[in-house]
């Protein structure tokens, strides 16, 4: 069950630092590990390492991801249209490869990806998974995204002032 | 009879603000409901998530929704409930409203603005009307906003510029990033003049507030110093500490409860724990924002008003505007300077506060009769990182990724700095602009959401359209690459006004000229809904200035000035 799956636990954060939020062993919102390794598998294709720039590892994109799916105000129909949408390129990899895409070549999770996109919902899907790594990429490291503020460095960004503290984060205000 | 307040004020933004304070300075004891939280200057801060990702300082759409009707030309009209769109007609749920979340563009309305169809007669299909009052009678008000809510500018000549009552502004232009010198170069060489825009934001510390800390993010966020002149930092917190302003953040109202001769005679409301609760009033001052405002009087039926409160004209929700206009960008990319001018691109945080009005009035024979154009501001594009990179997903109708969406972010980030345009005229009234009640979306109090038809008129985007171009040719002047302009027929929910016009006939007007409704002698609105045409800027200023001017009369009404 989704609803009630125990989760959100942003409180691991004192006055001003927060700690990455890593559940406990087993199902987590309603996916397995193996879902989640997908997930993580397609954040780093969208948004790859690169020596000189920060891909979705660096900026704990599946960490934020987890965090902000697990926040209490989020619509549950979030949350189920991100677990659909993994489910569904699970499938659609075993279809097109007879592999699970974290088994994938580079070049065959792009073409499980771009065909994907031409999937009903599947380029809904995609976007939505690129607004949450862009999100961990830029927003306030506060939220266990953008760690030290990696992302506005390589991008030359200036925050604004004052920064939010972790008791002040937008779900608790 | 004892009442539990003299006034009662429903809503706490640019149209409840004043009321409460004047008010409350004048000896009467005030209540001022609404529905937000009382979030304050420790509450705000630079969060992308909070501002503008999240619905944070809005109302959430799902709990409550407004239905939005949209014109698709031949197939008449489509509606659609907001929570499933990107549509959303909520600006600020909290203490002071959407003045919170403003940039504090501040122009004044011009005199030809109080007298549209006078000047330059009926446009068809549009119901342009001349206004009950003239500049005159606001003038004061304006005057009165610039001391009490804090405006700072430096006044320059121009064609277009408005009497003025005092000669300077009270407070000197907030800082100015050096590309405003580059614009009045332009400006110098196509013989417009450009006109620094004055801004609701200190300069300096005054009071408790203190002045701008330049931090570069400013519209869409709520101050953290309090520079920024929004009703709670520059008004109700002064109302409260007299004693006598009552704020209850949490309150829903629901209904507003006349008597049998149609007099007012209580407020309904829920609190925070959805209790319904009751109080009274002398008077009642609705300010809800324009959308609100209409939807609760149509919502608030009694004896004497089957249709809606106030609303035996029918008039209710009819001729709601918004600010019609056009925008545009450019960008200056840095190699393209010299080292010295890049570096002045480069800085971060000041305002650019540059504005033209050559065009308020357009005397272009190319472009048709002489008629009313409008302001364009310039602006430093938003900061915000997200909604920006968010939009670099998309190319030629494909999604973006991997290593090309990460040189297209270097790009836009690092090599370039973009100025926008924000054109503004007047959206003109028309009969397929309104709000009523839907027949079947309901809130989660169980209340009927507002349907909000969004029909336009074509000359605002033609006009739209004309200065934004206007504003472009500028741009480029200065140096600019990738210059766009554009005008759109879709509304900017976040500029709303009418739907409750002020005027001298009954039959064809909600308010009297003093904003008082023809109906209902104990009830007045004070939000931008009295505003039969908008003018060519944005209405903060003048909501606020009007609802000064409103307070003085509901004062004279309950008596005048106390002696305390």
């Amino acid at each position: 069950m989704l609803a009630s799956t125990p989760i959100f636990s942003p409180f691991i954060a004192s006055a001003d630092t927060v700690k990455l939020f890593h559940p406990p062993p087993g199902d987590y919102l309603g996916l397995s590990p193996e879902l989640w390794d997908i997930l993580e598998a397609v954040q780093a294709h969208l948004l790859p390492t690169e020596p000189d720039a920060p891909g979705a590892v660096e900026v704990n994109a599946l960490p934020y991801l987890r965090l902000m799916l697990g926040e209490p105000g989020r619509d549950l129909a979030d949350r189920i249209f991100i677990k659909d949408g993994v489910n569904n390129l699970a499938k659609l990899a075993e279809k097109k490869f007879g592999k699970n895409f974290n088994e994938l070549s580079v070049q065959q999770r792009e073409t499980t990806l771009r065909s994907f996109e031409t999937e009903q919902g599947g380029s809904g899907w995609i976007s939505s998974m690129l607004d949450y790594v862009l999100e961990a990429l830029l927003t306030d490291p506060v939220y266990g995204g953008n760690p030290g503020g990696i992302g506005w460095r390589w991008l030359d960004h200036t925050p604004g002032f004052p920064r939010p503290p972790a008791d002040k984060r937008y779900f608790f205000l | 009879m004892r009442y539990d307040f003299d006034v009662c004020v429903i809503g706490s933004g640019a149209g409840g603000g004043p009321v409460a304070f004047s008010l409350a300075n004048a000896g009467y004891s005030v209540v001022v409901l609404e529905k937000g939280p009382w979030l304050t200057e420790k509450d705000f801060y630079k969060d992308e998530l909070a501002c503008c990702l999240r619905s944070v300082y809005t109302s959430n759409r799902r709990d409550e929704p407004h239905v939005v009707e949209t014109g698709d030309n031949e197939e008449g009209w489509h509606s659609m409930t907001t929570d499933k769109t990107h549509w959303d007609f909520w600006n600020g749920n909290c203490v002071g409203g959407s003045t919170n979340f403003m940039s504090g563009f501040f122009h004044r309305l011009k005199p030809v603005d109080f007298r549209l169809l006078s000047t330059f007669g009926p446009i068809e299909d549009a119901n342009v009307v001349d206004w009950p009052i003239s500049y005159d009678d606001l003038e004061p008000y304006y005057d009165k906003v610039e001391k009490e809510v804090g405006v700072s500018g430096r006044v320059v000549a121009h064609p277009f510029a408005e009497p003025r009552s005092h000669k300077n502004f009270p407070y000197p232009p907030t800082q100015e990033h050096p590309v405003a010198g580059w614009f009045d170069k332009a400006c110098r060489r196509m013989g417009l003049h450009s006109v620094p825009t004055p801004r609701a934001i200190l300069p300096h510390p005054v009071g408790k507030r203190n002045g701008c800390n330049y931090s570069g993010y400013c519209g869409a966020y709520g101050c953290s110093t309090g520079a920024k002149g929004s009703s709670r930092a520059a008004l109700l917190d002064h109302a409260a500490l007299t004693g006598r302003c009552k704020i209850k953040p949490h309150s829903k109202v629901s209904r507003l409860v006349t008597n049998k001769k149609g007099h007012l005679v209580a407020v309904e409301y829920f609190d925070k724990y959805d209790v319904k609760r009751k109080l009274d009033a002398r008077i009642y001052v609705v300010a809800c924002q324009a959308v609100e405002t209409s939807r609760l009087l149509l919502l608030s039926r009694g004896p004497k008003f089957e249709n809606g409160l106030a609303n035996n004209s029918g008039q209710v929700g009819r001729n709601l505007i918004f600010a019609g206009g056009g925008s545009g960008s450019g960008r200056f990319v840095y190699s393209r300077f010299s080292k010295n001018k890049a570096s002045e691109l480069h800085q971060f945080g000041p305002f650019l506060n540059r504005s033209l009005q050559d065009w308020y009035v357009i005397n272009d024979k190319e472009f048709g009769p002489k008629q009313k154009g409008g302001t364009i501001d310039f602006v430093n594009m938003h900061p915000n990182p997200v909604v920006r990179s968010t939009r670099q997903i998309r190319e030629g109708g494909r999604l973006l990724w991997g290593k090309p969406l990460k040189r297209k972010l270097e790009r836009h980030f690092k090599d370039g700095k973009y100025i926008k345009i924000e054109a503004f005229c007047d959206w003109l009234p028309n009969a397929d602009c309104h709000v009523t009640l839907d027949p079947k979306v309901k809130d989660k109090w169980g209340l009927p959401a507002a349907r909000i038809r969004v029909g336009f008129h074509m000359r605002n985007v033609e006009v739209g359209w004309y200065l934004a171009a206007k504003g472009a040719a500028v741009l480029k002047r200065m140096g600019a690459e990738n210059v766009i302009s554009f005008a759109s027929a879709a509304p900017p929910t976040n500029l709303q006004a009418g739907g409750c016009r002020f005027g001298t006939d009954p039959k064809h007007a909600v308010l009297d000229a003093d904003c008082r409704a023809y109906d209902v002698e104990n009830l007045f609105v004070t939000d931008g809904s009295f505003m039969p045409t908008g003018g060519s800027v944005p209405h903060t200023w003048t909501i606020y200035a009007n609802s000064f001017r409103v307070a003085d009369r509901i004062i004279q009404q309950l008596g005048g000035v106390k002696q305390l």
